[in-house]
């Protein structure tokens, strides 16, 4: 029978059939689209009902529609000479050859040895057992006076078998007797199912790759529908970038325009955008990681062109995607192309050195091959931090890792990548008049942790209030409405129980902070600062308003003051290295803050006396703080030390005031000795007052040849109130308006108010960049307030 | 006829004039093509669908010919007179040779801009400027506008081009497309599926009509990939190299007078199969092995020769299958004992 008879004879496949070839391709990688399917079920039809192909020659036909180069060519063949389709060999594979219609036999054909040895195994391990276990006793031999010939003259005496046999024998006997069967049973089982999963296979390559069948398991796979063909569209749309290639149309053009004078036009090209994704995956089941991949499965379906790494210490060791642990590959490899554009997954905390906190910077310049970058942070955007300000620095654009940022990134990437936007989301960058103000959407995140706080708290309580019967029900009572998520009502009796004195909870920051989140104004506890413990604000935010609409709200308060210290993250790092040394080191601990008015000077003073307060500094005793402006010094040195002594409360000698080395060798054996640590911050030190700069310049070099540990000098002024050289180990703080207007532009696009942003001007005092944040925070309406200086 | 030879001749003096008209001419022609039934399968597949048919397969195994020979079976060959003394010649299919610095509209059209620049600085009419004056269409613009009715941009066509007066279908050979930049597939993506382009110069769109859309046949060497988004809208076949059987038809149809059965041919394909085997640095394709038998024929080698014990078929074998330095001068003296 030729091979044209024999195909004849066999049925058509059907369109089901076809439509899971389609799905099976799908899933071993095949960029396949539906109009693909639809083509090769028209060819089909036509074949199969209008006999417009030959039954020998439908698979040629059909293969040309999915297949896109010789490889995959041959694979489609096999598919479909499993679909009852076969292929007649023209000419050599250009493919090792495989007869997939063996499969089940082979895997039944494996099986067989293994089970005939299973089976010799179990009955030499039966007879070994049956010979060691069976214990038959003979009787005892006859007694010594028996007469030796009775048993060649009388007849053959009886012997007695006493058979003592262990009862664990018989049980175990039977079970090796029914091992066989069971061995038998189970190859039985595991045959069918093998050959099961052999004729899955014949669809598909991964049939039983086990993270496809979970997907099976899960039903409709996740990020489907319009949305997700919107997000891609936006993720492969072509990009112009400029060549080197004159067009030469246009430059005619434009040098008639010119009259006459050559103005060259380039010419651009689209390009098909291309992305290095590189993904944080803490392990295998990294659930994140996983739904990152699912998605990027769907814009690969979609035609978006992306490779994929995973990493997980570091951006330096990455895996390839489908590679095993075992390989890794340098990322300096990653990069298919230069015009690719590099999008990065996860918290980003692999991109920090660990102890400074700063862009690795190996890491830097290895990232910078790729003109586009983008760090889509699976951290929530209220735990966005310095760190995030220092990745916009380094040229990254800042998303969310959800849906919505994935299609920001699209559009940005859409737009070409423009520079000042470098915050993805709109959310993130504008406030719309409907949108939840900051203030509403930093406590409607803190809400959970809050009430998880609270619920912790009432449970204290009650457990120290276990005898109380009354108390015991009330907090029970309250402990319910936590639970069910009642915040408003669990604070309300919360504070009537403390009113009425019955308890008290001892958490008025937490009861403020929880009242500002469920938005309830001021209330009895609400005097306290509102802030989480471990964010509390560097200072005492405002007494309670009278008209609490006016003014914002506690959540608002504090998160314009976490903004005020985010302003500062480097000075603030700069100052907790120097209060250490000051605190531990001999060596001379004088910081010299620079810049001009409004650059926040004072402000850092304030972060100075804040940190030294709540850093953990291994002084021993207390830590003073003794803040002075140098107009105090216009009488010369003496008035200067008179002051500083005031303040500390010391009755010093007048001989202590004679000079400064001799000043501070009292204030040391007054006060340090003692354990303690004293910082003197002295403000308005460019004073041009001539005894009063001699007063600054006398302490300071007294601070440097005797240093001692727990004595600290900090100086603010708006220049240098001395020559950078002139004393060794000075830790100099140069601030500038420019660089607070730069910082709270980046900023303010973290914590929203893009708005707000553009307003800042460059030369921006800090008093009205706080009134701007004042504005940030403030509930609607209020924002519309214009800044003292500048209008809206 | 071998007076020709330089070998032979030791007068040089008239020798031109004895030269044999060139072999590889008559190798070509799209009734001597051998399509295997998938490859046809494939066409017509892409007939039914409307989408091109991208053609990959090894230098020589027929990729090129295939749109002659589409164009041949399906009878759209036209017949080319340029009225300058040139013979007529049929035209199977409209070929575009892609260049490295081809762009995507240059399938289409060109524009002479700087004729046009020059007609602008001389002062002409207005019409003599027109950008209509200095546009030549190319292939695949060639075929939307036959496919269209006669009008007046199918006036700029050249003689030999002419529109055929009624509307017609045209086969396109867009030859090894991966030579082209990149860019160019996909600046074809829309171009393509719509078989419309645009005129920026005359602010105009030409498209061909659904029914007599062209036929386009695009082959690659597969030295670049091909964008994906392109590739979806292809129908591909990837011409495997024919075994030895279909190689001695191939042959025997191709050169006149050579049976499929004559020992000649059967060694010939012997010795280039084994050839083939030896992992050479530049396999010999089928191209090659037409010029082998080919040049053994001029050699005065009988079709009953056998080729293995016969001598001095190795130099025509070197200069004919071996195409680099290094596999000249790898031995050929086991293929030569394995045959005796």
């Amino acid at each position: 029978m030729s091979f044209e008879e024999a195909q004849a004879k066999e049925g058509w496949p059907s369109d089901g059939e076809l439509v899971q070839l389609f799905e099976g391709l799908r899933r071993d990688g095949y960029r396949l689209v539906p109009q693909q399917l639809a083509a090769s079920l028209a060819v089909l039809r036509r074949a199969r009902d209008g006999g417009a192909v030959r039954r020998d020659l439908l698979a040629y036909a059909i293969t040309p529609i999915f297949a896109k180069s010789p490889v995959d060519q041959e694979d489609v063949y096999r598919r479909l000479t499993r679909l009852g389709l076969r292929v007649q060999r023209l000419a050599e594979d250009p493919v090792p050859k495989r007869d997939p219609s063996e499969e089940p036999r082979a895997i039944g054909g494996r099986i067989w040895p293994v089970a005939a040895v299973a089976v010799l195994a179990v009955a030499a391990a039966c007879l070994l057992i049956y010979w060691y276990w069976l214990s038959v006793y003979s009787a005892p031999p006859p007694a010594s006076g028996a007469d030796p010939d009775a048993r060649s003259n009388g007849p053959p005496p009886v012997t007695v078998i006493e058979t003592v046999v262990d009862p664990i024998y018989y049980v175990l006997q039977s079970a090796l007797a029914l091992l066989p069967l069971a061995g038998f049973a189970s190859w039985w089982l595991l045959r069918r199912r093998w050959r099961s999963l052999a004729r899955g296979r014949e669809v598909s390559e991964a049939y039983l790759d086990r993270l496809d069948l979970g997907r099976r398991a899960l039903g409709a796979a996740p990020f489907r529908g319009p949305e997700m063909a919107s997000l891609s569209r936006h993720w492969r749309r072509f990009r112009r970038v400029p060549t080197r290639l004159l067009d030469e149309e246009r430059t005619i053009a434009a040098t008639i325009e010119r009259g006459g004078m050559f103005t060259p036009v380039y010419r651009t090209k689209k390009l098909s955008p291309q992305y290095s994704i590189l993904i944080e995956e803490r392990s295998r089941h990294d659930h994140i990681a996983r739904l990152v991949d699912n998605l990027l499965d769907r814009l690969a379906e979609e035609g978006v062109s992306l490779d994929r790494y995973y990493y997980r210490e570091g951006l330096e060791r990455l895996r390839g995607e489908g590679e095993r642990s075992a390989r890794y590959t340098e990322i300096d490899r990653v990069a298919s192309s230069d015009r690719s554009t590099l999008v990065i997954v996860g918290s980003g905390a692999s991109l920090f050195e660990p102890m400074s906190k700063r862009i690795k910077a190996r890491l830097l310049s290895e990232l910078g091959r790729w003109d586009h970058r983008a760090l889509l942070s699976t951290l929530a955007i209220e735990e966005w931090s310095e760190r995030e300000l220092a990745l916009l620095d380094g040229g990254f654009a800042l998303g969310t890792a959800r849906e919505r940022g994935f299609r920001a990134l699209g559009q940005h990437a859409e737009r070409g990548f423009p520079k000042h936007e470098k915050l993805l989301e709109a959310a993130l960058t504008s406030r719309g008049g409907e949108a939840p103000s900051r203030a509403a959407a930093v406590g409607s995140a803190a809400l959970p942790r809050l009430m998880d706080a609270l619920r912790e708290r009432v449970e204290a309580v009650r457990r120290a209030k276990a005898g109380d019967e009354g108390v015991e029900s009330e907090l029970s009572r309250i402990m319910a409405l936590i639970d069910g998520g009642d915040g408003e009502g669990a604070v309300e009796a919360i504070v009537g129980g403390e009113q009425g004195g019955r308890f008290r909870l001892d958490a008025p920051r937490l009861m403020a902070a929880l009242r500002a989140a469920l938005s309830l104004g001021s209330g009895p506890s609400s005097e306290a600062p509102a802030a989480e413990p471990e964010t509390v604000a560097a200072q005492p935010p405002e007494a309670a308003d009278p008209e609490p609409a006016d003014r914002p709200s506690e959540a608002a308060e504090w998160t314009r003051q976490r903004l005020v210290s985010e302003m500062f993250v480097r000075e603030a790092d700069e100052i907790g290295k120097f209060l250490f040394d000051a605190t531990e080191s001999n060596f001379p601990h004088i910081m010299v803050i620079t810049g001009p008015p409004g650059s926040g000077k004072s402000s850092v003073l304030a972060m100075v006396d804040d940190m030294s307060r709540r850093l953990d500094l291994p002084t021993g005793g207390p830590t003073e703080f003794v803040q002075l402006s140098m107009y105090e010094a216009t009488g010369g040195p003496f008035s200067l030390y008179r002051a500083i002594a005031d303040r500390l409360g010391l009755h010093l000698p007048p001989e202590a005031f004679g000079d400064a080395k001799r000043f501070l060798a009292h204030l040391w054996q007054e006060r340090i000795a003692k354990e303690g640590f004293v910082i003197l911050a002295l403000d308005k030190a460019d004073s041009e007052i001539t005894a009063s700069s001699e007063a600054l310049f006398d302490l300071a070099r007294a601070f440097a040849e005797w240093p001692q540990p727990g004595l600290a000098l900090v100086v603010a002024g708006n220049n240098e109130p001395w020559p950078a050289d002139m004393l060794p180990g000075v830790t100099y703080l140069r601030l500038s308006t420019e660089t607070l207007a730069d910082r709270l532009r980046r900023l303010v696009h973290i914590h929203g108010g893009a708005g707000l942003a553009e307003r800042v001007p460059a030369d921006a005092r800090l008093d009205e960049i706080v009134s701007l944040l004042r504005e940030l925070d403030s509930p609607a309406g209020e924002a519309s307030k214009p800044s003292p200086r500048h209008g809206p | 006829m071998t007076g020709w030879r330089l070998t032979a001749a030791k007068d040089a003096g008239e020798l031109w004039r004895s030269f044999p008209s060139p072999a590889v001419g008559s190798w070509a022609g799209p009734e001597k093509y051998i399509a295997d039934p998938p490859l046809l399968a494939a066409v017509e597949t892409a007939l039914w669908l409307g989408q091109p048919l991208l053609v990959t397969g090894e230098p020589g195994c027929g990729k090129t010919e295939l749109a002659n020979y589409v164009g041949w079976r399906l009878d759209l060959s036209r017949l080319i007179e340029d009225g300058q003394g040139e013979p007529p010649r049929y035209e199977h299919a409209l070929r575009f040779d892609t260049k490295t610095e081809t762009r995507a509209r240059d399938l289409f059209y060109t524009v002479d801009l700087i004729e046009r620049f020059h007609a602008a600085h001389s002062g002409g009419p207005g019409s003599a400027v027109s950008p209509l004056n200095f546009i030549r269409f190319h292939a695949l613009g060639r075929a939307i506008l036959y496919a269209r009715p006669k009008d007046k941009l199918s006036g700029r066509l050249e003689k030999w081009q002419a529109h055929p007066g009624t509307p017609r279908r045209s086969v396109v050979l867009i030859d090894e497309i991966d030579k082209a930049p990149s860019d160019v597939p996909n600046d074809l993506l829309m171009e393509i599926e719509n078989m419309r382009f645009f005129i920026s110069e005359l602010n105009l769109n030409v498209s061909a009509p659904a029914d007599l859309r062209p036929i386009l046949i695009i082959t690659s060497n597969t030295e670049k990939p091909l964008p994906e988004a392109f590739l979806r809208r292809c129908v591909y076949y990837h011409i495997p190299y024919p075994g030895p059987e279909r190689l001695r038809q191939i042959v025997a149809n191709r050169i006149d007078g050579l049976p499929e059965d004559s020992a000649l041919l059967a060694d010939a394909v012997e010795i280039f199969e084994e050839l083939r085997d030896l992992q050479l640095r530049k396999q010999p394709a089928t191209a090659e092995l037409l010029g082998f038998v080919q040049a053994l024929r001029e050699a005065g080698y009988g079709l009953h020769d056998r080729l293995r014990v016969s001598p001095g078929w190795e130099g025509i074998a070197r200069a004919t299958l071996l195409k680099t330095k290094e596999d000249q001068e790898r031995p050929l003296g086991p293929l030569k004992a394995a045959g005796a």
